[in-house]
This record gives structure tokens, sequence and C-alpha cells, in this order.
């Protein structure tokens, strides 16, 4: 079944990792000491970078992961042996390249041609920024850093990997999935004619909670469940709207909000296992021109729940994710594709080719709407794109700063639970 | 903190509320396996802890042979011209089957998401040390053993996105694993103290060609397709609601169509030529190891041939493609929204 042209509601590109490895050929550049390796390190080795990495040798038959690094070396060691089941010699790690703790990355792009990065988004400016001075071609994972300071640095690393002709791909996945770049097109094109406004929801169950163990301290438990500290992971307006807000940028043609306003809080994750995030979150986004953008999301069982980008044009709507388009013109996209994967075969491709490709520009400029919108709904003062760039708000500590058993930022209060931000109290920028 | 996190039984609470007692609809007359003759089909309904009733309906597969023909079955598999046959559905061989029950539509989202709230593990050390907590605290075991094993199912993981993909509830439930479908019976049967399990193979063919030769379960003609599936021509490219088009003649809805489905067997493509050596198989199961599972019955966006009784297909690489992670999620083929599953049940409880 399948196996035609025939295709899933959103469907995938079978075999393209097979087609693109092929249509390589000869590499036109040299890599790793006059060999055609090309060296990959990993800079995180949770669940989506050890996915990244398989997409990465997956994409090129010469890439060879060569160091991995994580805060936790169980984690390390683990998820190398994964790997090494799953791509065999291209898994080429030894015990003297697996690295732990916050300096771990360094070592890990001496060793490489390429870094693919997903950790905590905290650290995603600074790796990426460490990996282009070093001359290293960079996959980072969405968000593309939590607060003003580290969205600027990596709008430098952005430039910095321009200057010097580095790849810098982003995964915002949205951008690499063909059935969606089909659907943006058209209503650019007036499909839906002008767009009036866009809802972005993404609404669904929590991220997964994990039982303390005995023996972590707190800053090794804070990092091990890194999606419930601010700190580390920067809400989530910012790790999971930062897709829906980068959808509405793309259909908006990278045009900026003027400004925001966002509500938000915690209703039922307020366990301190669940650290010092909201649970829900809403913002409006107010363009130029007047379009808003209303963008909601949860993380609560037991609700309604939605995934969806919806843009509401003057002569129909379009609903991205489903890549369809109804109203004066009724239109559905057919095909599969595969977009974390094609993002590597893009990279590689790139990199052999010494064509670079750099998504910087929309990957900090989609982040820092997510980051006003989420510095909105902490504050709950309206916030201007010229503020949110003015500032330099940082979570502390700087993430150059963190050092393995130092204090964490934040602590638990008296019943257990961590100090959230109040709305109206709560100052930032 | 460390102290604090080990003594005090946040969850505790939760769980406790988890708890629903399912309740049985039908008459204690027409209890299925106690009675001296099945009923030919029941109403099952469970209650979700949020008090909600949700239902389904189970009917009887009658069995191929018969006292007056113990050596009749079925046949299995296509015969060889049949249009848009493939190499796997042959060579066709005999099956005998016990009588069993199967749900009349596809597992709908409904009842998905009420297993989905009852058992999802946010991470399974997690519910370990949970479960050794509330083992602890544990007083009279026997009178809550129902609970017990209920509560002891460690369901999926949370999913990546929107389980639902924006379908409503009365859609069939889609792109979950083998094994979250096979959690889902076990959970069920849990619930319900009656055995729930994935039709074999050889059941769910048998009960699509619903005692038939045809192509299809209700004829040869493809072109009245459209009465009783939803495929690529009719579909616009979605799940439908269950049950919305015409039932086969065993009062089955959508075993054409809509969603494909799970069934027990692992797939092999050589899987008839060495069933029809042994002929006539017996409650056959299928190949004792393999890779991947069998799925039947075609999807919305299927061609005419994928939709016909002896089509086969097999859970492919790409259904794990929406899953951008490393390992690939055991519970989840996230985006995959064509593939589902239907309930089945053994008239032998021990079965």
């Amino acid at each position: 079944m399948k196996d035609s042209a025939e295709m899933t509601r959103r469907g995938f590109l079978k075999g393209s990792a097979v087609a693109a490895s092929a249509a390589l050929g000869i590499s036109h550049s040299v890599f790793a000491a006059g060999s055609d390796i090309i060296r990959v390190g990993m800079i995180g080795c949770g669940g989506r970078n050890t996915g990244a990495a398989a997409q990465a040798l997956t994409a090129d038959s010469g890439a060879r992961l060569v160091a991995m690094c994580d805060i936790f070396m169980d984690r390390v060691k683990g998820k190398r042996g994964i790997l090494k089941k799953q791509k065999g010699d291209q898994v080429m790690v030894d015990d003297d390249h697996c690295f732990a703790g916050f300096d771990g990355f360094k070592h890990v792009i001496e060793s490489s041609d390429v870094v693919v990065i997903a950790n905590a988004a905290k650290f995603h400016p600074l790796h990426a920024m460490a990996a282009i001075q070093a001359g290293k071609h960079v996959f980072v994972e969405k968000p593309h850093g939590i607060d003003p300071a580290g969205i600027k640095l990596m709008q430098s690393a952005t430039d910095l990997a321009k200057q010097k002709g580095l790849c810098l791909v982003s995964g915002l996945h949205s951008r690499y999935h063909e059935g969606y770049a089909e659907t943006v097109q058209r209503i650019n094109d007036g499909a839906i004619g002008d767009i009036v406004a866009i809802e972005e929801n993404f609404l669904r169950g929590p991220y997964g909670v994990i039982a303390r163990k005995p023996g972590l301290s707190e800053l090794q438990w804070q990092c091990s469940t890194q999606y419930h500290f601010r700190w580390l992971s920067g809400d989530d307006v910012v790790q999971s709207l930062v897709h829906n807000l980068d959808r509405s940028s793309w259909v908006m043609k990278n045009q900026v909000p003027t400004k925001c306003h966002g509500l938000g809080g915690r209703s039922s994750m307020t366990e301190p296992i669940y650290g010092d995030v909201f649970d829900h979150h809403s913002v409006v986004y107010e363009f130029a021109n007047g379009v808003r953008i209303y963008a909601f999301c949860r993380t609560t069982n037991g609700c309604h729940n939605d995934s969806s980008s919806v843009v509401l044009g003057s002569k129909g709507k379009a609903d991205i994710l489903r890549c369809r388009i109804s109203g004066e013109t009724n239109w559905r996209w057919s095909g599969r594709c595969n977009p974390y994967q094609r993002e590597h075969n893009v990279l590689f491709k790139a990199i052999r080719s010494g064509k670079p490709v750099n998504n910087g520009d929309y990957m900090a400029r989609s982040t820092m709407i997510t980051v006003m919108g989420q510095i909105s709904c902490y504050t709950g003062k309206e916030v201007t794109w010229e503020q949110i760039n003015k500032s330099d708000f940082y979570y502390p500590p700087r993430p150059e700063d963190c050092r393995d058993g130092m204090e964490p930022p934040v602590k638990a209060g008296a019943h257990g639970s961590y100090p959230v931000p109040k709305p109206g109290f709560t100052k930032m920028i | 903190m460390m102290q604090r996190y080990s003594t005090v039984p946040y969850h505790v609470v939760k769980y406790v509320a988890l708890f629903a007692i399912s309740v049985v609809a039908f008459q204690s007359s027409n209890m299925p396996g106690e009675g001296r003759k099945p009923p030919k089909k029941y109403t099952e309904t469970i209650t979700t802890k949020d008090g909600e009733k949700v239902s389904f309906e189970m009917v009887l597969i009658p069995s191929g042979s018969s006292v007056r023909d113990p050596q009749a079955g079925f046949l299995m598999g296509s015969p060889k011209g049949e249009p848009g046959r493939k190499n796997d559905e042959g060579p066709q061989h005999k099956v005998r089957l016990a009588p069993f029950y199967l749900c009349t539509t596809e597992t709908t989202l409904e009842l998905f998401l009420a297993y989905y709230q009852e058992t999802m593990s946010a991470k399974e050390d997690f519910i370990e040390v949970e479960q050794a907590k509330k083992d602890a605290e544990q007083s009279s075991p026997r009178d809550s053993l129902r609970r017990n094993d209920v509560d002891a199912i460690t369901g999926p993981t949370p999913v990546y996105g929107d389980l639902t993909m924006g379908y409503g509830v009365k859609h069939p439930a889609m792109g979950m694993t083998w094994h979250n479908a096979m959690t889902v019976c076990r959970w069920l049967s849990r619930k319900s103290g009656r055995k729930y399990r994935l039709p074999t193979e050889a059941e769910w063919e048998y009960a699509c060609r619903a005692g038939t030769t045809n192509v299809f379960g209700f004829g040869n003609a493809p072109n009245r397709l459209a009465d009783f599936a939803w495929y690529k021509d009719n579909s616009d490219g979605e799940t439908n609601e269950v049950g919305k088009k015409k039932p086969n003649a065993w009062g089955l809805y959508d075993m054409s169509g809509n969603v494909c489905e799970w069934v027990y067997d692992f797939y092999s493509p050589t899987a008839y030529k060495e069933a029809a050596g042994k002929t006539p198989a017996v409650n056959p199961k299928g190949p004792k190891t393999g890779k991947v599972h069998v799925a039947r019955g075609g999807d919305y966006s299927s061609s005419i041939e994928e939709l016909r009784c002896a089509a086969r297909a097999f859970e492919e690489e790409w259904w794990r493609s929406g899953d951008p992670q490393f390992p690939k999620s055991k519970w989840w083929l996230p985006e995959m929204d064509f593939i589902g599953f239907r309930i089945a049940r053994s008239i032998n409880p021990n079965d």
C-alpha cells in the first residue's frame, strides 16, 4: 500500500535518503585529513539528537559519528550502543570521544566537521557559535535560544557562518516539509485572498515526567527534566509554539509582529515534578498591517487536543498542517515527505557541493517572536518587537558560566514547589 | 528536596482517582462464555475515570465448520488472476476457525483516549517508583485486585504532538504501534473481565469475506465500493467517523477502507506457502517470529486493489518517519493517521 504516489494526509517522502546519497556522487571537498569522510559530532544525547545523528548518517554514506557529549555519561554510552546497532561502521566513537558535563561540547567540536546540536535550548546559541567559530558546520534543533541575549548570539553565529561559508541548518522542520511549503506558496499567491488572521494551536498532554532517581544532585535532576525548568528550556511558548509561530512568520513573508500580549499560568501541573514552567499560554500578536495571530499552547491531560496552523483569509482558509486550502479555491496537497530526513539531506548535499545553506535568519527571528510572547505571559505586560530586541535579558546563569556541580539558579520553596512568575508583578525586560 | 520527594505521595491521590469500575451492559443470561450458547451480539460498556461510559458492539463470527461438515473452512488468500493480486496472497489454502467475536467497528478515538488517560506513563521509571509507593500503602490487596490490575498496565509514553490529529472522537483511533494496540486489548480485558485481543489475520479475512468468496466482502463489482468503504475516491483524504457506510453481511463496518487494521500476525511474504503445507490450518496465528506485523483492509487513501478481502499490508519503515527521535517510540507512529485496529475476543475464555 501507499507505494505509488498515493499518500497520507501528511505523507512522507519514501526513499529520499537513498536518492539523496546516490545523487551526491563525487565530493568536492576534502574532509578529515584527505578522505571523503565527514566527521559528525553529537552535542546532546537525548532521543531527538540521537534521531538527528541517525538522520545525518542516513543522509550521507561518508558520514561517520566520531564524538558525543551530554550532561550524563550513561546517556552518551547508551545512545552510542543504540546507534552502533542501527548504523554499524558509521558509528566510530571510542571511549576517549565520549564526553560528559557542561564543557563536553568543546571536545566534540574539536573532533568533528559537522555538529548536530539538540540539548537544553539555553545552550543552542553558545554551542552553535562555538562550532562556527571553529569552522564547523551546524545542525541545531529549535528553539534557537530561550532569551533575547541568546538569540542575539545566535544571530551573530548566523552572520559569522555566512562570512565563513559554513552551513547552519535549523530543526524548524516545517520549512523542510514540501506539503507545507506548497500550501504557504499558494497562500502567498493569493489562494485565500488577503490574510485576516492566523490561529495557532498546540494543545496536548504534558512532556514526560521522570521520577527523581536517588543520587542525583538538584542540578542534575533539573538537567534531566529540562523541559520543566525555565532557565534550561525557556518554557512552552518558546519550546513548542516555535513551530507554529515559525509557520505564521513564514506565511507573513517573514515580517515581524510589532507587539504582543500574552496570558499564562499553571492549573494542573503544580507538583514539584513539573518544575517551574506554566502549563497553558495564549498570545495575541499584531502586525503593522493589522493582521493578528492568536496562538495557544497547553500541556494538560484530559482536555481538548489540537495541533494546527490555520490561516484565515478574505477568500478562504488554509490549514497548513493538513496541507489544505478551502473557500474560493479548494485544494489539497498529495505527497509524502519526511522533513526530518530532508533537513540532513539538504545539509550534507550543501557541504559536499560547497554551496552552504544558512537558515539562521528565520531561526533567530521565529525564536525571538516566541520569546516576546513568553515574556509577555510571565510579566502580564504588552511587549513590543522593539523592546524585545533592545533587551539583553537572559535567564541566569549565562550558558558559558554553567559549571558541573554548581548550585542551580532555582530552588524549591517550602512546600517543595518551585517559584513561578506572577503576571503583573514579575519583571524581566 | 530528595527526602521530601520520596515521602510525600504527590501522585497517590491522582492515581486513586484513576480507578474506574467497569460496568457490564449486558444481562447475565447473555454472558458470553458462561451461557450454553453464546449470544449473537452483545454490547460492551466501560466507564472511564471521568465517569463517562464508552460502548462498542461485539458480533459473533460463526465457525466456518459445522457438525454436519466438520471439515469445512474458508479459503484464505486470493485466486491467481484476481485483478490487483500480489504474490504474498497465495497460494489459497483452507483455514478452519473456531467462532469468535469481532467488534462491529474500528476502535474509536473515544475508547482510545480513555485508555490513554488511564494508562499513560510519563516515563516507565516514574511509574515504577509510584507503583512501589502504592504497593507499600496498599492495605487490602484482595478487594482491589481488579483495579490494581488495570492500574498495573504501563501504557504509552506521552505522544509527540496531538494523538487525535484533529479528528473527532467517533473517528477511528490511529497512529498507534502494534504494541500499543495490543496494550489497549490488555487494558480492556482487565477493565471488563473479558479477554479482548486483536483478531488473527485469518480471522480478519474470514470476517471480511462474511461467508463469501468475493473480491470484496459485498461482491465483485468495484463500482459498489463507495457504499461500503471510505477510500481514495470518496474520503477527501481523511478518515471518517466509524460505521457511516453499509456493513457487510455479518454486520461489520469499514472492513475495507477508513483505517487499515492491525492484526495479531507477523508479516511474512511466504506465510501462505508455509500454511498451505499443513492445510487445513486450524486457528492459525501466523509466523512464530518476524519483524513487522500485518495490517488489513486498506485505508482512506487506498486504491481499489488495496481494499480487496485478500490484500495484505504490513508495517513499512516510513510508517515511523513522523517520529524524529531515535530509538523510535515503542508506542506511536506520529502523523500516521491511516493505521488503526479492531478488537476481537475468543468464545473460549482460555484462548
